[in-house]
């Protein structure tokens, strides 16, 4: 009985060791990401585990630069979420351009850039993964 | 008996405990600062809390994309400008080999949008070796990228495609592998270039367009800078300091618009010469 219950758990100890290491995938974001560009070219790519946001407070932020007159799409690629977190995107000027909370299920947004600077995204992360270990945030960026 | 269970049993569990361990140890040395920001879960290694400013997810534009807009812009040829592929052979430090690698990036777009063929083999020839000496021969290995490369001359789109794949498959494999450190040098090293090329092409031919995405250019500047701030290792030291300066005189150069050939013009076009030879010449 004592051994199966210290064979439990090192199993346990095992367990917690790789899922540590398994939350942000390159290969399942490389993935995502091809399936999720359509005819858009691979700009660039951001990836972190959830766990590593200290001041979240429900809300994950990134930033990524555009040119004037570019045309981009923006993929949601967050990973091992219970459901997929919502996502908003500002202009250069903090204007809210889209939000996903009004088009359920939507992981793209296409748009064109009026002014050369910096966008920001905010991903809203669901309540029921605020202590999620194994969750990472992902987007990708593709441009025409 | 029991002894003889519990020793494979307490194997294991070490192992699970190295993995998790040396899971957050690669992070906090490769990682940026934000990797290394205290996690919260129950599992997690409690660390250092780091610059809240970090505290968030950022991407860098491709340099393809920007040699693409710059060329769009009428980037033409000029050559001898370039830096030399048989250069590449002389980096052997893992700092010379990133940022030349983004210089040979930027380089074989350039060349690639102008239609110079065989320049661009060798550039993409150039960036693979540089690639394999930074540990990414597997992604040209699993890929085939470089005979696929040869096959499309001519075929702009699937030029720009397969560009557009090394850029993926780089990206993917440096930031799985949290190796930011690389990530944030060859971009300078791209960057710099594009930055280069642009003002002496400017200084030789006047064009609005060329010069206002010249000036675009510093929006990637501060996420660069802060990106190579939050590595440890004192190779990005003087790459810091040039980028610094730089970001001083495009940014003087955009808020006085001044037209080429201006003072304001010429100091910037004679700091990133200097700071590009510099980077070069590194090895």
């Amino acid at each position: 009985m004592r051994t199966l219950y210290t064979l439990a758990t090192a199993l346990m100890l095992t367990l917690v060791g790789f899922t540590a290491q398994a939350q942000c995938s390159d290969k399942v974001i490389k993935k995502a990401t091809k399936d999720g560009l359509g005819t858009y070219i691979f700009e660039s790519a951001a990836f972190k585990p959830l766990s590593s946001f200290t001041s979240s407070k429900g809300m994950v932020e990134a930033a990524f630069s555009v040119y004037s007159q570019e045309s981009y799409r923006v993929i949601n690629l967050c990973q091992s979420f219970s459901e997929l977190p919502e996502f908003m995107i500002y202009d250069t000027e903090g204007n809210l351009l889209f939000s996903s909370s009004k088009e359920k299920g939507k992981t793209n947004y296409d748009f064109v850039a009026q002014k050369s600077g910096d966008y920001k995204i905010q991903f809203k992360i669901p309540s029921a993964d605020a202590k999620n270990g194994g969750a990472c945030v992902a987007f990708a960026i593709g441009y025409k | 008996m029991i002894r003889s269970y519990l020793r494979p049993a307490a194997a294991l569990a070490l192992v699970g405990l190295m993995a998790s361990c040396s899971g957050s140890k690669t992070e906090s040395e490769n990682g940026t600062a934000a990797d290394t920001l205290p996690a919260a879960t129950e599992a997690a290694v409690a660390e250092p809390a780091a610059d809240p400013a970090q505290d968030f997810l950022q991407s860098l534009p491709s340099p393809i994309h920007v040699a693409r807009m710059f060329n769009k812009a009428g980037l033409k040829y000029a050559a001898g400008v370039t830096n030399p592929t048989s250069e590449a052979d002389k980096y052997q430090s893992a700092s010379a080999r990133a940022l030349n690698l983004g210089v040979y990036t930027t380089d074989l777009a350039y060349s690639t949008f102008n239609n110079q063929n065989q320049a661009a083999v060798d550039y993409f020839k150039a960036v693979q070796k540089l690639g394999e000496g930074l540990n990414m021969s597997s992604m040209f290995e699993s890929t085939n990228l470089v005979p696929r490369f040869e096959k499309n001359l001519g075929n702009k789109d699937s030029l720009l495609y397969l560009m557009s794949q090394l850029s993926l498959e780089s990206d993917m494999l440096l930031k799985g592998a949290k190796r930011m450190d690389v990530v944030a040098l060859s971009f300078a090293g791209a960057w710099t270039e594009s930055c280069y090329l642009a003002t002496t092409l400017l200084a030789q031919s006047k064009n609005t367009d060329l010069y206002n995405r010249l000036l675009d250019q510093q929006t990637t500047l501060p996420k660069l800078i802060a990106l190579l701030e939050s590595q440890t290792g004192d190779e990005s030291k003087a790459t810091i300091e040039g980028l610094k300066d730089l970001q001083a005189k495009l940014e003087r150069l955009s808020a006085s618009n001044a037209a080429v050939g201006s003072e304001d013009f010429n100091a910037f076009q004679k700091a990133i010469n200097d700071f590009r030879t510099q980077l070069v010449k590194n090895v």
